[in-house]
């Protein structure tokens, strides 16, 4: 806890401190490729029926949106005296933006990653091995990303006096959630200036997708104050939510503490946390930030469940006609944007696109396969 | 002020002695293991026991402890086995304090009020929820005091003044001392401002500190009384004695008695 309150001291101090935001924002211009676009992906609207538009997040350096909350977070340690980094990774984004951005202030930087998410995501592993960072391999439950929190957390128990956890989601112990929103809010302050100029108008729906939720409350704190813009998130639906086998904690979940927070949980009736499945390993977490059940609980924002199949069948859709191959996780997104268009013919929908998807290709082969074979 | 059956360990503490207060698994290695481990332990001479609820994310013990909850978990244990767990151990020791330690979510999942109430009806004296911090202990405080349980906590080397107030309001039984920044398990370095800490508990908290985390030999729980612990916590070495000795699915007790019976010899030294 005196850890927690010496982050948010340090957070309180330069949130509103212009050396250090213009430090942040030059920065995220010049070296991560800020503002990415807003692109009206007119094939897409054409054949979903909507006007869809694309918030360019695959377009940032390291391949998705993480790398906002990584430098920021980065730097923040460095000012705050640290000389060591610590973070976990489910899909291995955070784990490459959190090398990145630590390559970059100079801190040596160590990175949990669950076993099974290493064997998945093994070109990330390397990219984060060529950055610098030391990957550790976390057996323990599962094996994917809430262990691998599990282990980043037990390190930082001993080792907080020297070292930053950087946590890559907008979850866990106060003051993380409101840490890693400040630091993607560009995300969707950016989206509205460019809705504003491109369309004219704002959107009718803002659509992420949410695995601990990080992307989507970027996306959403750009548009808090619009009521007229409806917020969905899209969650892993896996192979079905009558199957168990999905990761769809807002739709399914039950309110639950773990990791510091108060918030919802996919759980037994023991409160033993179950495991999640989803053919996007960055969408793998039965948690999810804090703040996404407290806007479904006033209902500010609603929460679907996209199945692997129809993520799969919206990175199809995308790469076919846009050009563009979606991470999986904004994949979901996409779908969830699909359905939107046909409940609601011709509105306007902003999707973020969180990331590329070049670390899928393995994955997404290997399911065309077995789907051929099934 | 609730009557516990911490008056026990008070009572030892009051005229200078050290108390030793063993953690069992429940659950581990079988059900019945984890009693006949317990009760191997009352016959050693514990002062009292700390009674673990196994929780698959136990995000403040290590390896030794996540393991064998697992297992415990994997055999099928539910956490309405505590309640008939105590219940049989109970019987066995009427008078030591049982203090259960659980993660914050099991006690939200099965009710707050219900699995309290429980515990306590089943011979529990008290509760240490390591990730119930105390901006939140009003959550549970009313409720363990309604059942005449104490609500424990955990004070570690990075713990100042300020949390203190804020510790003191909800405190009973005993203070849990974390004796160095880290999860459970066998460290065997401990810190060497542990004489500040213990003589800063006691200014601050009129409770015994007990020292947990790290302890495993008779010269570790002799080096923690020397410093200023007024008792000892052993953890992970339990389990691992537990592990040891469990063939066939009958757990030998010789050895916990005998590991007990060295501690507290070690203690009166």
């Amino acid at each position: 806890m005196p850890i927690l309150e010496e982050l948010l001291a340090g957070f309180r101090k330069y949130e509103h401190d212009s050396s250090f935001q213009n430090e942040f924002l030059r920065l995220m211009e010049d070296w991560g490729g800020r503002p990415t676009p807003l692109y009206h992906a007119q094939n897409l609207s054409t054949a979903y029926g909507a006007e869809i538009y694309l918030k360019r997040e695959d377009l940032l350096h390291g391949g998705a949106h993480k790398t906002n909350n990584a430098l920021g977070q980065a730097l923040l340690a460095k000012k705050m005296g640290k000389t060591r980094i610590i973070a976990e990774t489910g899909a291995g984004q955070h784990g490459v933006a959190t090398a990145m951005a630590c390559a970059k202030v100079n801190l040596p930087c160590t990175v949990y990653m669950g076993a099974v998410d290493v064997a998945r995501q093994a070109p990330n592993v390397q990219r984060m091995k060529l950055l610098g960072a030391e990957v550790i391999a976390v057996t323990s439950g599962g094996a994917t990303l809430k262990d691998a929190i599990n282990e980043a957390l037990r390190d930082w128990i001993a080792s907080c006096n020297t070292t930053h956890y950087l946590l890559g989601t907008a979850a866990g112990p106060h003051p993380f959630p409101t840490l890693v929103k400040h630091f993607h809010r560009m995300i969707g302050e950016e989206s509205r200036a460019q809705c504003l100029e491109k369309i004219g108008k704002l959107p009718d729906y803002a659509i992420a997708c949410v695995g601990g939720g990080s992307n989507a409350i970027g996306l959403f704190s750009g548009f808090s104050e619009d009521q007229d813009v409806r917020f969905i998130g899209a969650e892993p639906g896996g192979e079905g939510l009558d199957s168990n086998r999905h990761g769809a904690v807002l739709v399914k979940g039950t309110p639950a503490v773990l990791h510091g927070m108060r918030s919802l949980a996919l759980q037994d009736e023991d409160g033993q946390i179950q495991d999640t499945h989803s053919i996007s390993a960055g969408l793998d977490y039965p948690l999810v930030g804090p703040e996404h059940a407290y806007l479904r609980d006033i209902g500010r924002a609603t929460y679907t469940a996209i199945t692997d199949e129809e993520a799969v069948s919206a990175f199809y859709e995308l790469a076919a006609l846009e050009g563009i191959l979606p991470a999986l996780e904004s994949a979901h997104a996409l779908a969830q944007a699909k359905k939107t268009a046909k409940e609601h013919p011709d509105c306007t929908i902003l999707v973020n696109l969180s990331g590329r998807g070049d670390k899928d290709l393995e994955h997404i082969m290997a399911y065309a396969e077995a789907q051929k074979n099934a | 002020m609730l009557n516990t059956r911490y008056t026990h360990i008070h009572d030892k503490v009051n005229i200078g002695k050290a108390v030793y207060m063993p953690y069992v698994l429940m659950g581990y290695p079988s059900l019945e293991g984890s009693v006949a481990a317990a009760k191997a332990l009352i016959d050693g001479g514990a002062d009292g026991l700390e009674l673990g609820l196994p929780f698959r994310d136990p995000v403040a013990d290590g390896p030794v402890i996540q393991d064998a909850a697992n297992v415990a978990l994997d055999n099928g244990f539910k956490a309405d086995d505590a309640i008939t767990f105590i219940q049989q151990v109970r019987a066995y020791a009427p008078g030591i304090p049982f203090t259960v330690m659980t993660y914050f979510n099991i006690v939200l999942a099965k009710g707050i009020e219900r699995f309290i109430g429980a515990l306590s009806k089943a011979g529990c004296d008290g509760i240490l929820i390591p990730d119930l911090p105390p901006e939140h202990a009003n959550d549970v405080y009313p409720i363990t005091q309604a059942h005449n349980m104490e609500l424990i906590f955990i004070v570690a080397p990075t713990t100042y003044a300020g949390r203190f107030e804020k510790i003191r309001p909800y405190a009973g039984g005993f203070i849990y001392v974390v004796t160095k920044m880290g999860t459970t398990g066998m460290k065997e370095d401990f810190d060497s401002d542990l004489k500040t800490l213990f003589t800063e508990i006691k200014a601050q908290i009129n409770l015994p500190a007990i020292a947990g985390f790290g302890i495993s030999t008779p010269a570790h729980a002799l080096d923690m009384v020397k410093k200023g612990a007024n008792g000892v916590i052993i953890g992970s070495k339990i389990i691992q004695l537990c592990s040891d000795n469990f063939k066939e699915g009958v757990l030998s007790p010789a050895p916990l008695q005998e590991h007990t019976k060295k501690i507290q010899a070690s203690l009166v030294a």
